[in-house]
């Protein structure tokens, strides 16, 4: 058999693959490994643990904290999904329109919001539903004479998070979906135009599928980012979970746990929890996506 | 581009000047203490070895910072200053794996447990071991208004007892714009943080955690202060106020008078001096009203101690540092000069700083006035489940004042039976916790169902 010829040593490729590899084996696979032992023992420092098998998940199946910010997360996944996703897609659709005047413009201003961060959003919304100082109040309370006292942040916590959310977020999301009409094949609007498709039916059967594969692909990115929420309820409600939790996600009772009680193996087993929760919401999302497909 | 930019800041990283690294180091988090301590630490001219590098740390990131130290041995200072929220998590462990010096014997051997005031100790002490050296008192006043107060005819210093004193002012909640909500209420109470509940639940004798550490969060000493106070929140007599503790949205309803009193350690005195200046000459401290006829006058928030971590060598180098710091009468007077903190040392609360009028506070000596208090704080708990148990008792006075509103509970059955249902809530809720804890046996009684 002839052997093939190398211009170069045939480690190099590795070479290069090498930093990569290991910054990944060092930040990414190691501790992802590690705290999966640390999901089975309860530690305090290196040395001292102690091995409690699945004590930790047996704990977290009997939290009521726990199934707090899991219903809390879920909510908000939901909202996201249901609100944000449709409103994007409205915004993209009209934004899409060539008879739209300033398009450019208003892109940017609705695209704006998420340019600024969580932090800023988190902060800038605290003031908004603030008691008695607060934008919100004070303008209700000048149009209808609403109670300046109203606590919005105590009664109200998910829907005012969602609210957030979605100003920080729709923006973006239209960008995607604007990416997607883009694509959209205009010959076959056309061709639908004079079928006799009206907007209705030309968006059933024409744009929606065309914009499938771009749709699964944001709901996925959604549901993944409302599953990692902290940084935005952090904010809002002062470094805390609110009143009686209501603020409370998954990822920020994993950093109350690990980082501010130090409890490393009963916030691993909540890292772990999360894992399989997206995985699974990903599996259905993806199996729903190829259904439709079919 | 890329490979410009790459190249640029490759030679920014080598040729930008080293940061320090004689001598050792210390972390505080109190940013009005970093700059007083580094300018006393400079008169004192040391070098070489003894030179010490003050580091101002954020809060949270010391915190970090600690526990990644202590749990996996991450570099630390040679000292550092931490406030209870911080310290608390670090003896969640096995005794002999607490990562600060225990300097109980040293303390006791150097006299300096007579030294400095007693109560003082108090959070830093875990299981019979002491692992700091305290920095302050922090005992707390009422905070008044003396110019709506004296106008009103009401001389409030008299009343030295929280019935009398609402009895007096009630007559002062007022609806100014007529929207039927009050403008003005009598006294600041904030209705979701664990943190002024507890300051007044330790004033009433009431505790956390008893002095086995174990959780009693639903004693009944707590119910009955609980529900008192829910009583303040709520109902026709409300009395009480609720408005951010730290914003500028709070500052600026205590400046247009949203509220007539608050509690105030020394911490907060001052800090009412640098953000309410429209307000000089018109607040006057005094001791807070008992809860009974004779009761404590005072309760206390906050704390802060100098720790040790037990992987650091020089330990004598570092504690001699530490005593010649916070143990001078320059530090003692600087801290309450420029951070309105009370040193825990007291012979030196004889100064003369501690007897100067304020004129913040209508010419009042309000050094004389902490001080006048000082050792009466309560003792407080070191329970490494201190700060849930402080946010489970915001929760559960939270919910009590909203179902006493909701359901218009006003009589004193009424608001104990609601308010022994939430802390029986909250103390199921940190016992499940605590009883997770393979290294402390101590625990807590469950409600009976």
């Amino acid at each position: 058999m002839k052997r093939r010829f190398y211009p170069y040593p045939r480690a190099t490729p590795y070479l290069f693959l090498m930093p990569f590899l290991v910054v990944f084996l060092v930040f990414l696979i190691y501790p992802l490994i590690h705290s999966v032992v640390l999901a089975f023992e309860q530690t305090f420092g290196p040395e001292f643990k102690t091995f409690v098998f699945l004590d930790n998940f047996i704990h977290l199946f009997k939290d009521p904290l726990f199934y707090i910010a899991l219903k809390n997360t879920a909510i908000y996944a939901t909202a996201s999904i249901t609100l944000q996703l449709p409103l994007s897609l409205g915004l993209a659709l009209l934004m899409n329109r060539p008879d739209v005047r300033g398009r450019a413009f208003f892109r940017l201003i609705f695209f704006s919001p998420s340019l600024v961060g969580a932090v800023f959003v988190g902060v800038m919304f605290a003031i908004i539903f603030q008691k008695r100082t607060g934008l919100l109040n004070v303008i209700l309370h000048e149009l209808i004479g609403f109670n300046l006292d109203f606590p919005w942040l105590q009664v109200y916590v998910m829907p005012a998070l969602i609210l957030a959310a979605l100003w920080m977020w729709t923006g973006f999301n239209m960008i995607y979906f604007l990416a997607a009409l883009q694509n959209v094949d205009r010959d076959l609007m056309d061709a639908a135009r004079i079928d006799g498709a009206g907007p209705i039916g030309r968006f059933r059967y024409v744009i929606l599928p065309a914009i499938r594969p771009i749709a699964g692909f944001v709901v996925l990115l959604s549901l993944i980012g409302s599953f990692q929420l902290f940084e935005l309820p952090y904010l809002l409600l002062n470094s805390s979970a609110g009143p009686d939790n209501k603020g409370l996600t998954i990822v920020m009772y994993l950093y109350q746990t690990g980082f501010q009680t130090g409890d490393l193996g009963y916030a691993s087993a909540i890292g772990w929890a999360l894992a399989i929760i997206l995985v699974v919401l990903a599996t259905i999302q993806r199996r729903l996506s190829r259904s439709e497909e079919i | 581009m890329i490979c410009i930019l790459a190249v640029l800041s490759s030679l920014y990283l080598l040729l930008r000047p080293e940061r320090e690294t004689e001598g050792r180091e210390m972390w505080t988090f109190v940013q009005t203490r970093a700059p007083m301590y580094r300018d006393i630490v400079e008169e004192w001219g040391l070098t070489g070895e003894d030179r010490m590098r003050i580091e101002l740390v954020e809060h949270g990131a010391l915190g970090r910072r600690i526990l990644s130290g202590f749990m996996a041995g991450t570099p630390l200072a040679d000292i550092l200053e931490v406030e209870r929220s911080i310290a608390a998590p670090t003896w969640r462990g096995p005794i002999e794996a607490v990562g600060f010096v225990d300097l109980k014997d040293r303390l006791r051997e150097e006299g300096l447990l007579e030294k400095i005031n007693r109560p003082s100790f108090s959070p830093w002490t875990n299981r019979g071991h002491i692992f700091g050296l305290p920095a302050d008192v922090h005992p707390v006043l009422l905070c008044y208004r003396a110019d709506v107060f004296e106008a009103a005819g009401i001389d409030v210093s008299q009343l030295d007892t929280w019935e009398k004193f609402f009895e007096a002012t009630r007559g002062l909640v007022q609806d100014f714009s007529g929207d039927g909500q009050p403008d003005q209420y009598v006294l600041e109470l904030q209705e979701t943080l664990g943190e002024p509940i507890t300051v007044l639940l330790l004033q009433a004798g009431g505790k956390l955690f008893n002095e086995r550490e174990e959780a009693v969060l639903n004693s009944e000493r707590n119910i009955e202060i609980l529900a008192r106070l829910a009583d303040w929140a709520s109902g026709e007599d409300r009395v009480t106020g609720d408005l951010d503790l730290f914003s500028g949205a709070g500052h600026r309803l205590r400046s247009e008078g949203f509220v007539l009193a608050w509690m105030v350690p020394d911490w907060r005195a001052y800090h009412m001096s640098l953000y309410l200046g429209g307000l000089e000459g018109k607040l006057k401290l005094m001791p807070l009203p008992a809860w009974e006829e004779g009761g404590r006058r005072t309760s206390c928030w906050g704390g802060t101690m100098l720790g040790f971590p037990k992987e650091k060598e020089n330990f004598e180098k570092n504690w001699e540092f530490a005593k010649r710091l916070y143990l001078s009468r320059e530090l003692a007077v600087r801290s309450w000069k420029e951070t309105g903190v009370l040193t825990p040392v007291k012979e030196f609360w004889d100064d003369p700083v501690f007897s100067e009028p304020n004129s913040f506070y209508s010419g009042q000596a309000t050094g004389r006035l902490f001080i006048g208090q000082a050792e009466n704080v309560p003792i407080r708990s070191s329970s490494p489940y201190r700060n849930l148990a402080i946010q489970e008792l915001g929760n559960a006075y939270n919910s009590l004042v909203r179902e006493a509103r909701r359901d218009g509970l006003e009589d004193r059955e009424s608001l104990e039976a609601a308010a022994r249902k939430v802390l029986n809530e909250a103390q199921t809720n940190i016992l499940r916790q605590m009883e997770r804890n393979q290294f402390i046996e101590a625990t807590g009684t469950l409600p009976e169902s």
